[in-house]
């Protein structure tokens, strides 16, 4: 046993006595989640999506109440942090400082926008339409701009339906005369229009499964790439640890020490335990410096403890899998590698992963990255031990079936 | 003669290896492939189901609460099953119902006054699809409200001209207003149109999120493979090839160049394969000229490999030269706008990211490819690109060791 702990602690020592491996370890996870952190939440805080301030230009050609309405919902104090708006009083202009990325997107408000909504509750033949020219390289900023623009709209239009409603009502019940309305509507509709305009009417409260508000957890960024990227470095170095396995039968330094009163379990078992090690230490490291540092937050202790174990022992499962079937050093390099980073793309290392494909999130549960993604995300928003017990479960079972895997192999490949 | 030859057999040796082709062209195939597919549903372009189910529930019992349910029903794009409160928990946890409206005690009433109404809308997961369905059942009740309040006003319009003889008389004329509101609504008067330069790529109305992911793609993996000249640098430094090649009769630029003339090559295969696939399997629209695309890929190019002159300049082993591209390349694409859109980053964030080579490459790739920029347009991306270059040459070149 104190050989197998020897061996262990060797390749613990070597591991972080090495610049480069300290670099792919350590340095590229937490530089990565230093960038994504200081790009969506700011340095220590757990805030969500930065966006702010979309630069837009608004052209109000539209002398009546719908085109002033617009712009001041643009211009409200509500919106200031979301928006910095300018005006311009030519739509080619505003079109100009789009196509110099100066502006997100020119809302553009046509001459006769207002009369035209109200001539329809006489004539009904004009139509009202307002232009958003948008910044093909600001998509997301446009999208923003667009569903403010289209709920303001959806008020005007919520306000004619009110004074078309009651126009048509009060005729067809024979208390107007159709040769009157065009003298009357406008009033009835202004009215009608007001109240609908006023009325707070239905406000929908976003609930997610769990039943909390969903407000109150909006997507932390950093909080979720602290643990994914820590996840998918850890599929480096535990397939970087089988890899010095057989790159030591290849060099002969196992051969060697088999010679020696050293039982080859004791050997493949010790360095199998040093890969684990690392991996422990290098989460655990990972997880610390996010919190002290950049205030990622983590979950509770003894919960992540459990967690990083788990996910650590089924990475390392698939580790010492490669190196059972793999026949040289190479192979495994070029293995490990792959599949580290499949694994990293299906489980959502790379994009949240509640945006991928149904069939691939399922996919990915072969691999520890989705377990543990989806572990540390319930730990940081707010979850217990009990709630990750179903993934630590998966994770030990899952490193089980790996190791038995290997055993079958393992005396053909290292003897 | 002598660069091209040293350049070719770099080629040779790189490609003789079977594992360069996976790094090479496999990984970023299917990254390429896989982050569009996983992007594609939050930009809006990809397809979902025609009919989102989702379960309503009625704890009020009122006439309003069933018309607003009637009308939803009616919403093109939703299936909506009125149930009990136990049954829509378990069509939710079945994956029967991607969501669960409730309508709460009190939601006529407070709705026939214009008074604030709250309901709750529950979604099954943080998934795409769910999060699609809560969205249509928000749209359709925006419109149903609209035409609730609509009717309503309706009815007091009617008030101020004649009282209603009776109830019945109030109701039948609300439900006849509701439906006229919502025939309204369906082809209202102000309407919203999209516009955008007439150079520009695909659609005003949607984000093509192939195109979004290809040029972030396409700038990761190449720069895995340019700085990945370091690693060449420091290998034949440490094995002496490179200085039995300078004790021959060729000159260190020479052999300079040769390293840098293959690596370039190498970069700009991938970039080739990469802007084809995008194109040919993805749909992407690569931008209007083939020129200005070019020239913001070989600024780019160049950039990178001086880059990767530099770690090979200052890296004494193959680990940390391999170790210095990983981080390299992942934290330059990642902080320049390779991964994530920069628009939805702090100001101060898009200012201090100026100072990498990579912004630069995702300005003159979005220039040439959502803009459909000429190579005029992109000349000042191209330029800075170039700039960085000599930049990262003029600090590398002097340490550069060859024995």
């Amino acid at each position: 046993m104190s050989k197998l702990l020897t061996i262990a602690l060797k390749d613990l020592r070597i591991a972080f006595s090495d610049t480069s491996a300290l670099i792919l370890m350590l340095a590229t996870p937490f530089a990565i989640s230093l960038a994504i952190t200081f790009a969506f939440g700011g340095l220590g805080s757990q805030g969500g999506s930065g966006i702010e301030e979309i630069p837009v230009t608004l052209v109000n050609q539209d002398d009546g109440l719908f085109g002033e309405l617009l712009v001041e919902t643009f211009q409200s104090p509500e919106l200031a942090d979301l928006f910095a708006p300018e005006m311009l009083s030519s739509p080619q202009e505003a079109r100009q400082r789009v196509d110099a990325d100066e502006s997100a997107a020119a809302v553009i408000i046509p001459a006769g926008f207002s009369d035209a909504v109200f001539q329809e509750l006489t004539a009904g033949e004009a139509s009202a339409e307002v232009e958003i020219y948008a910044n093909p390289t600001r998509p997301i900023s446009v999208s923003v701009v667009r569903s403010i623009t289209g709920s303001v709209l959806g008020r005007i239009n919520a306000s004619y339906a009110a004074g078309h409603a009651a126009v048509e009502g009060l005729i067809a019940s024979g208390l107007l005369d159709p040769q009157q309305a065009g003298e009357v509507a406008p009033q009835i509709g202004q009215r009608a229009g007001e109240q609908v305009f006023n009325a707070r009417g239905i406000r929908v409260e976003r609930v997610q499964v769990a039943g909390q508000r969903e407000e109150a957890s909006e997507f932390n960024w950093a909080g979720y790439f602290a643990p994914s990227m820590a996840i998918m470095f850890l599929m480096f170095t535990v397939t970087s640890g089988a890899r010095t396995l057989l790159a030591e039968r290849d060099n002969g330094t196992l051969q060697r020490i088999f010679a020696a009163p050293t039982r080859p379990w004791q050997m493949i078992g010790g360095k199998v335990l040093g890969t684990f090690l690392i991996g422990v230490l290098q989460m655990t490291i990972l997880a610390l410096a996010t919190r002290f540092l950049l205030g990622v937050r983590w979950g509770p202790p003894e919960a992540v403890a459990a967690l990083i174990t788990a996910v650590v022992f089924a990475a390392t499962g698939w580790g010492v899998l490669l190196a059972a079937y793999a026949r040289s050093a190479g192979q495994v390099e070029v293995a490990g590698t792959v599949i580290s980073l499949v694994f990293g793309a299906a489980a959502g290392n790379f994009v949240p992963r509640f945006n991928l494909p149904a069939w691939l999130q399922q996919a990915s549960y072969i691999s520890p990255n989705a377990w543990g993604l989806e572990g540390f995300n319930s730990l940081a928003s707010g979850g217990a031990l009990v709630d990750i017990l179903p993934a630590i479960q998966a994770l030990v079972i899952m490193g089980a079936v790996l190791f038995a895997l290997s055993l079958l192999a393992y005396r053909r490949q290292m003897v | 003669m002598k660069v091209l030859t040293i350049a070719l057999n770099d080629l040779k040796m790189e490609f003789s290896e079977r594992t360069t082709l996976v790094f090479f062209l496999l990984i970023p195939l299917a990254f390429t492939f896989a982050i569009a597919q996983g992007l594609g549903g939050s930009g809006g372009s990809s397809g979902g189901p025609d009919l989102y189910p989702v379960a309503v529930v009625d704890e009020d019992g009122s006439m309003l609460a069933e018309q607003v349910i009637q009308a939803l029903q009616k919403t093109p794009d939703l299936q909506a099953a009125l149930l009990s409160a136990d049954q829509a928990a378990a069509a939710l946890e079945d994956g029967e119902a991607l969501a669960v409206l409730t309508l709460p005690a009190g939601f006529g009433e407070a709705l026939a006054k214009g008074q604030d109404v709250p309901v709750r809308l529950e979604r099954a997961s943080d998934e795409l699809e769910a999060r699609a369905a809560a969205q249509a059942v928000e749209n359709g009740l925006a419109r149903v409200d609209s035409a609730v309040q609509a009717a309503l006003a309706a009815v007091n319009e009617r008030r101020r001209f004649q009282d209603f003889p009776d109830a019945e008389a109030e109701q039948a004329f609300f439900d006849d207003r509701l439906d006229a509101a919502l025939r309204t609504l369906q082809n209202p008067p102000a309407s919203l149109r999209m516009t955008q330069s007439e150079s520009a790529a695909g659609s005003a109305d949607e984000i093509d999120a192939a195109t979004q992911a290809s040029s972030g793609q396409l700038v990761t993996w190449t720069l895995f493979t340019l700085l990945g000249v370091s690693d060449m640098f420091v290998g034949e430094r440490l094995l002496g090839t490179l200085r039995r090649l300078i004790a021959s009769p060729t000159r260190p630029s020479t052999v300079l160049l040769g390293k840098l003339v293959g690596r370039l090559a190498m970069g700009w295969t991938q970039m080739a394969i990469l802007i084809l696939f995008g194109g040919l399997v993805l749909g992407v629209n690569w931008g209007r000229s083939p020129l200005a695309l070019l020239v913001v890929a070989v600024s780019f190019s160049l950039a990178a490999v001086a880059f990767g002159v530099m770690i090979g300049a200052f890296a004494k082993t193959r680990g940390q030269a391999g170790g210095l591209t990983t981080l390299c390349a992942l934290l330059l694409a990642a902080l320049g706008g390779a991964w994530w859109p920069l628009e939805i980053t702090p100001q101060v964030y898009q200012a201090l990211v100026k100072a990498l080579p990579t912004t630069w490459a995702m300005f003159g790739f979005n220039e040439v490819i959502l803009r459909g920029a000429d190579v005029r347009a992109v000349l000042p991306e191209a330029g800075m690109m170039l700039v960085f270059a000599a930049l990262f040459f003029i600090i590398s070149i002097p340490r550069l060791r060859f024995a």
